[in-house]
């Protein structure tokens, strides 16, 4: 579906940072993987492992500086006008913080409703019963249409901003820390709906995500990033159960479990 | 003897004529040296009930009930000058948000030192060495250059590190630590934690651990308060409440933590909306709207904590373990 190859992307590093070395950052380095039809694909790292970088270069919010990234058969990095355009429609983001990706002058839907008609979606359909279908399909009452982004819970946003994704009708869908903000009865509700939605529309996703333990519940294989390196990719239970990188090892030696008999730190009076 | 001892507190927000109620009846204790978790979702009121400790309800929230002690100190009958003494020395406090707490214009070194000659009363030169010396201790790296840094040029654990080192400055008994590793990746999570417990040993501190996840609570605390809708619904030992939780939304945020198990699901509750809005007090179980067992004596029930043996307490008077 979705093919990355040697992507590279470094950032200039501006003022004395004290250290010795080159003055650029290499925040994604020769990076590639596959995204096949229908997967969810983790990308795990700690801050600064460039994962959100490569999020980024993919969809083209960074220009990346070297590299092959193809949807299908359209080369992404270097479509242009139209092309482009329809590749605007094909990948698309949900982010951590619906606050800021969502304007919060429109209505819900007044905001799906112009997602769905930039992309020509509505396919003659009116814009009231395209917006219900939306707001159905992520789990939101019809309501919901007419409140703003304040109104709504952190939950609800979120489901409004991967409502509004979806109003695009994509191929691909890519998450960027997109439940790292919520509580945790509400992550694991967000999290069925994304499993909900590939089952439903076969959509494949990259899904973005520091916590192994968020990944573990959606990602069929997961990439773990170090230091804009892909460090070790495998199938999710398979790496869970016998990581062969050290890294890999650490993030999931960091997973703090909520039985009290597997700590990592000293703790209170361990018997 | 308990170092805090909080009993019956009450926060409101709104008008006196129609208030909305933040916190509830609120009754904790923490012994010296020991870790209290506070667990809850968003608007529980968690944070609330640890400001209020500090004092710090900004209008128009108010302390409307309730009793504060920290070590034999009447924290709510404080005069402006005892409160300011209160909280250099009694208590430290760090919050999700360092940023929000480091002043943004200033040198590190120089927030730190002018904390250590105000509040230790060292002169520059002893509060400068020290402060290196404290930088270094909260494990941050070339601790003189950091010295000379502004906040903006530490990364997020690095500032944590410095607002630990600030917290801790003036040898507080008690720290409240509210969501400190909430913004920051499980990496450095792990390692603000160990550090926290480390520092908590060293100088013998008491902690009262703020946070949604109960991964975090379980990791450093002794007991636990799970909170709800400004009320707390449970509370004992961390590993009783993991073991066999006795209050319905205990069990469902136990459910809800996301777990190493590749492939397993958590099981969710379908309740959508805001958890628990603000409002008038109800004469009703706070969780009544989002319980699997709710029955009809829900809706006239105080949440009176009961004990069930000698160390728990909860908040739902029926035995709905078996029905799960």
């Amino acid at each position: 579906m979705l093919r990355v190859e040697n992507l590279t992307k470094t950032f200039p590093i501006r003022g004395d940072t004290g250290r010795d070395g080159p003055d650029v950052l290499v925040a994604v380095d020769d990076v590639s993987f596959d995204l096949h039809d229908g997967e969810i694909l983790g990308l795990a790292g700690g801050s600064g492992s460039g994962k959100t970088t490569l999020a980024r270069c993919i969809v083209r919010l960074e220009q990346s500086d070297s590299g092959r990234v193809t949807l299908g058969d359209v080369n992404v990095l270097a479509a242009r006008g139209r092309e482009r355009r329809a590749l605007h429609r094909r990948i698309q983001m949900v982010f951590q913080d619906p606050y800021a990706s969502l304007n919060p002058r429109l209505t819900v839907g007044t905001a799906l409703a112009e997602v769905a008609t930039v992309h020509d979606r509505l396919d003659g359909a009116d814009v009231d019963s395209y917006v219900r279908r939306l707001l159905d399909r992520v789990r939101l009452a019809p309501g919901i249409a007419d409140r703003r982004p304040r109104e709504l819970s952190g939950g609800q946003r979120q489901r409004v901003a991967i409502a509004r994704a979806l109003a695009a009708a994509p191929d691909v869908l890519i998450a960027d820390e997109a439940v790292s903000a919520l509580d945790v009865s509400v992550q694991a509700q967000l999290l069925d709906l994304f499993l909900e939605l590939r089952a439903d529309a076969g959509l494949s996703m990259v899904f973005v995500g520091h916590q192994l333990a968020v990944l573990a519940a959606v990602a069929d294989r997961v990439a773990v990033m170090q230091n804009g390196r892909i460090v070790e990719t495998g199938e999710t239970a398979a790496m869970f159960r016998d990581p062969h990188h050290e890294y890999t090892r650490a993030l999931l030696d960091a997973h703090p479990h909520a039985d009290p008999r597997r700590r990592f730190a000293i703790g209170p009076d361990t018997e | 003897m308990s170092l805090l001892t909080v009993r019956d507190l009450s926060i409101e927000f709104g008008t006196e004529r129609a208030p909305l109620v933040a916190v509830h009846g609120v009754d904790l204790t923490i012994d010296e040296g020991e870790v209290l978790g506070l667990v809850g979702e968003s608007g529980s009121g968690k944070s609330l009930t640890s400001r209020a400790i500090m004092r710090l309800i900004a209008h128009p929230g108010r302390i409307t009930s309730g009793d504060i002690d920290v070590g034999g100190q009447r924290v709510l009958e404080l005069s402006r000058r005892e409160l300011r003494e209160f909280r250099r020395s009694d208590v430290g406090m760090i919050v999700q948000d360092p940023s929000s707490s480091l002043n943004p214009v200033f040198r590190i070194g120089a927030q730190l030192s002018s904390t250590l000659r105000t509040n230790l009363g060292h002169d520059r030169s002893t509060a400068r060495a020290l402060a290196v010396e404290m930088l270094d201790r909260v494990g941050i790296p070339r601790p003189d250059h950091v010295y000379l840094a502004y906040p903006h040029e530490l990364s997020g654990g690095m500032r944590q590190r410095v607002m630990i080192a600030l917290a801790t400055a003036g040898h507080p008994r008690l720290l409240l630590a509210d969501e400190p590793t909430t913004a920051l990746d499980v990496l450095t999570q792990k390692q603000i934690l160990l550090l926290l417990d480390e520092m908590r040993r060293e100088r013998e501190m008491a902690m009262l651990l703020v946070s949604h996840d109960f991964g975090v609570i379980a990791q450093m605390c002794d007991r636990v308060a799970v909170m709800y809708g400004g009320r707390i619904v449970e509370t004992g030992p961390v590993r009783d409440i993991y073991d066999d939780p006795q209050h319905p939304y205990t069990r469902l945020l136990l459910r809800s933590v996301p777990e190493l198990d590749p492939g397993v699901r958590a099981r969710v509750d379908q309740h959508d909306g805001p958890s628990s809005e603000l409002g008038p007090l109800r004469e009703a179980c706070v969780f009544v709207d989002r319980c699997p067992h709710a029955r009809a004596e829900c809706a006239s029930h105080s949440m009176e904590l009961r004990w069930i043996d000698d160390r728990r307490q909860t908040a739902c008077p029926f035995e709905t373990t078996v029905a799960q």
